[in-house]
């Protein structure tokens, strides 16, 4: 496994949906690649089946990493497909409100729908992409729809990658948060990692990457295998792929952070609050398709929260119920009676990733009085579709979750503050590049899955085009 | 039982701590009664060094404490909400850590006898290929 004499076209730092992406349209095309994962590579056959090892296994952290003051927990998936194995396959083109603020910060002139619809339109044609339907919407569903209706808010159906879920087995797809065991989910091991390994495309899990460096016409990663050995591997060009917090880690700890002034500054969460409430009847929130509906309102949009219905397995439905010993084995007992819908907010307040004394990452992010402002909306609405719909309690958890790891190596034009350029790599760095979510500029507000998929492709095609010059 | 992370008496401040959280009821057994805190290697042989060290340490002072002092701690650490930042940035991470162990071990289904989610009506499932 040690690759110190291999010399790759390219060397990717992560196997997630942007890593996995640029590698499959690399590979297609013929360049000599090499996908380096921290996580495993888990299988239909070989997915945790227990909320205990599916939080230890998919996670960095062992399931959860806290911001500096322990205000929101960020959940950062650890595994070859990373955030698509783990998350609910939701596919949102961002609006022109989204592109239009982030034409604005960075002054890159493509973030606009014209110039990004094709590239969505690209990435849809490797996946199965439907609209849930609506037919097998369960109770929590019918909640978030009716209480809608009688609130006067528009919500609309949730759009998804998925096969053939077969509800109609009585499928639940909130087991699908620990991985797809039927490959209906278009994570990217079942879809252009598939194509891309059938092109020659060499994975490498267990891998963590530690230093990477920058060596005029090539560029070199060193890491520690599963087996503590280490090894380093050289390419022509360097992708990093590793996310947010991944990303910034490496490049501070690879001592990048003179020549990149804005690394690690301008990180966004869309911090989310879920909020449960009981019903007489049961809900049963499980069964079925987990997540139908979103909230398609433009005074939620116009105020910088979305909705959606939502819910969690035991484990993380505990953790949100208030209280402990009888009150708390009370609501549980109740678990099949419970309602839930989330609120995530369009964070104003941007946050810094830095690296501690031990070398460790720190988080500091927290919600200013916008964002606070935004989430007590959220809340309010949510609140209302309840009470509309004859909730008996309303359990609101002051526990705020990051799922949507955004910036610390924004896109823009200008060096002083961003870190990756409009053609991808990195200011000052022509062979180093990135597109995955760091390099978002601001928060969207938009689940950002479709939208770091379509950048990925678009730049895979600039570093195409730069390799063969 | 025996673990790799955790010392006997820092198993027993788990068990002590989980039976705070969780006394259980004439249907659902104590935290201590499930046995599920043999399953906690599971999880402490994915966190770092670091983070493992602060969960011994809690322990170990847990199964020394008197139970109303426990009872105390835990009831604190779930208001850290209104605490002042920095008391309550401490106490969320005490509640985020004791709450988040507790709660994993007795609610993923590896409880004895597997009656927890039975009883709280969990019944998700996905039918694959072979039916199961």
């Amino acid at each position: 496994m040690a690759s110190n004499r291999v010399t790759y076209d390219a060397v990717i730092v992560g196997a997630g949906v942007s890593g996995s992406f640029i590698a499959n349209a690399l590979a297609q095309a013929g360049v000599k690649c090499v996908l380096l994962e921290a996580g495993r590579f888990f299988t239909r056959d070989t997915y945790p089946r227990k909320e205990i090892d599916a939080n230890a296994q998919l996670y960095w952290g062992g399931g959860m990493e806290l911001t500096k003051d322990a205000g929101i927990g960020l959940l950062r998936p650890k595994a070859v497909g990373g955030g698509s194995v783990v998350n609910q396959a939701l596919l949102d083109r961002f609006d022109d409100i989204a592109f239009d603020a982030w034409r604005d910060d960075s002054g890159v002139e493509f973030f606009t729908r014209r110039e990004m619809d094709p590239w969505y339109d690209k990435v849809a044609e490797h996946l199965s992409i439907q609209t849930v339907p609506e037919q097998y919407r369960n109770g929590n569903a019918e909640i978030f729809r009716r209480g809608f209706e009688l609130n006067g808010y528009r919500c609309a159906p949730l759009v998804r990658a998925q096969r053939d879920c077969r509800y109609e087995d009585g499928n639940c797809c909130i087991e699908c948060l620990m991985g797809c065991r039927i490959d209906s989910k278009q994570s990217t091991p079942v879809t252009v990692l598939k194509t891309a390994r059938e092109a020659g495309l060499e994975i490498v899990p267990e891998f963590e990457v530690q230093r990477v460096g920058h060596h005029g016409d090539t560029a070199s990663v060193v890491g520690v295998a599963a087996d503590g050995s280490t090894a380093t591997y050289r390419g022509r060009i360097l992708v990093l792929a590793a996310g947010a917090i991944g990303n910034v880690k490496l490049l501070l700890a690879s001592g990048f952070a003179a020549q990149l002034p804005a690394l690690g500054h301008h990180f966004y969460t869309h911090p989310q609050y879920m909020i449960l409430a009981r019903y007489d009847e049961p809900i049963n929130a499980h069964r079925g398709p987990m997540q139908s509906y979103k909230s398609d309102d433009p005074s939620f949009r116009r105020g910088g929260f979305k909705l959606e219905n939502v819910f969690a397995p035991p484990v993380a439905i505990a953790m949100l119920v208030p209280g402990v010993a009888g009150a708390h084995l009370e609501r549980m007992k109740r678990i099949t009676h419970l309602a839930c819908i989330e609120v995530a907010v369009r964070d104003t307040n941007p946050g810094r990733i830095r690296l501690g004394r031990w070398g460790d990452t720190v988080v500091e992010k927290r919600l200013n009085a916008e964002d606070k402002r935004r989430r007590d909306r959220g809340r309010e609405a949510i609140r209302n579709i309840f009470l509309a719909t004859g909730a008996r309690e309303i359990i609101e958890s002051h526990f705020a979750i990051g799922l949507h790891l955004m910036g610390g190596c924004r896109m823009g034009c200008d060096p002083a503050r961003s870190v990756v350029s409009p053609e991808f790599h990195l200011h000052g760095f022509r062979n180093i590049y990135a597109a995955d979510s760091s390099i978002f500029p601001n928060a969207p507000g938009i689940n950002p899955s479709f939208t770091i998929m379509a950048l990925s492709l678009k730049a895979a095609e600039q570093i195409l085009r730069d390799v063969r010059v | 039982m025996t673990s790799r992370y955790l010392t006997p008496t820092q198993l027993a401040g788990l068990r002590k701590v989980g039976d705070v959280m969780i006394p259980g009821d004439g249907e659902f057994p104590s935290f201590s009664a499930s046995r599920c805190a043999e399953h906690v290697d599971r999880m402490l042989a994915y966190m770092s060094e670091r983070d493992r060290s602060g969960v011994r340490a809690m322990f170990g002072l847990f199964r020394f404490l008197p139970g109303f002092a426990l009872r105390a701690i835990v009831r604190a650490a779930g208001h850290h909400h209104a605490a002042p930042a920095p008391v309550g940035a401490l106490l969320r991470r005490m509640h985020i850590g004791i709450k988040g162990v507790v709660m994993t071990l007795y609610y993923s289904g590896i409880d004895e006898g597997g009656v927890i989610h039975q009883r709280i009506g969990w019944d998700a499932k996905v039918v694959d290929r072979a039916g199961s």
